[in-house]
């Protein structure tokens, strides 16, 4: 049994009901593929004996390109597989999107996002252009397309997704110069909008006048 | 297609692609990604979230993994990758 049929066997066994494709490559050495099916969770694995596994989700809006996530070993593989069907997660792809591609992928245009977010349209344009954007940023930006941030930190034999809502409940205090900055900045139109200055921990603060 | 790729990527050709991550050029399929296609006449390659067919005749077929056909171009004899797997 090759490592491919033993995480197949596996899958099988621990997600009863789950339908699995298993296709063997023609030739003796070529890559063998899995389409993973189990209700909303569609996955597909591919065995190459010399770059190893690789693992996507089914997005039938993208094709063309390589696995999302690769793995050297099997029990890495077998246990992202797991991960991935228990938690109904999506792969992360290799090749990162710049926000201006997010938001085509997701058909919607700079002035409509603008308009959801509470923005000009050059306010949108620069944050799509900005090497270092503010988690909050991130945040709403995904939330006015209708999606989440996930955080995923990588590693090679496995992948972790950051919880960075413990942040946001648990805002720092603000010192009174802080406020001070703040405010002059938002008098001068430099704060972009409410979340910017909720995500410094400044709308739960009763500010004096 | 190495020569319009060679003038419109910018991206330089890399021999050992099929081994490596995406680099923004597009490459023909390798043959490691070879199924059975059930027909001499018919090259399936199965690869990530699709399936692409080339037959003798110069059809050409991409079917998604949920089904969809993507590309489903006939041969120079007019007849596509379907009819050429019947035997038509």
């Amino acid at each position: 049994m090759n490592p491919f049929t033993a995480i197949v066997q596996v899958l099988e066994t621990l997600f009863p009901g789950v339908k699995t494709t298993n296709t063997p490559p023609l030739r003796d050495g070529g890559v063998w593929s899995l389409d993973i099916d189990r209700g909303e969770t569609s996955l597909a694995l591919e065995w190459d004996p010399v770059t190893g596994f690789g693992i996507s989700t089914v997005d039938p809006e993208t094709y063309g390109e390589g696995p999302d996530e690769r793995y050297r070993e099997a029990t890495s593989a077998l246990a992202r597989l797991i991960t991935l069907l228990e938690l109904k997660q999506q792969t992360a792809p290799q090749s990162p999107l710049l926000l201006s591609q997010l938001r085509e992928r997701r058909k919607c245009t700079q002035v409509a996002l603008a308009t959801r977010l509470d923005m000009r349209q050059s306010t949108l344009s620069a944050i799509e252009h900005r090497e270092d954007v503010q988690l909050s940023t991130l945040r709403n930006y995904v939330a006015a397309l209708h999606g989440r941030l996930e955080l995923l930190a990588a590693f090679d034999e496995t992948c972790y997704v950051i919880d960075t809502k413990a942040a946001r409940r648990r805002p720092k205090a603000m010192t009174p110069s802080t406020i001070k900055r703040w405010f002059v900045r938002a008098s001068r139109g430099e704060v972009e909008n409410e979340h910017e200055l909720a995500g410094k921990g400044g709308l739960h603060y009763a500010i004096p006048l | 297609m190495n020569a319009v790729e060679d003038e419109f990527s910018g991206v330089p050709f890399n021999p050992d692609a099929a081994n490596a991550a995406p680099d923004g050029r597009m490459y023909p399929p390798h043959d490691k990604y070879l199924r059975a296609s059930g027909s001499s006449q018919v090259q399936l390659f199965a690869h990530v979230r699709h399936r692409t067919a080339f037959a003798a005749n110069g059809a050409v077929k991409i079917t998604l993994s949920d089904g969809t056909v993507a590309v489903d171009k006939p041969g120079q004899d007019g007849r596509t990758v379907d009819d050429v797997l019947r035997g038509g």
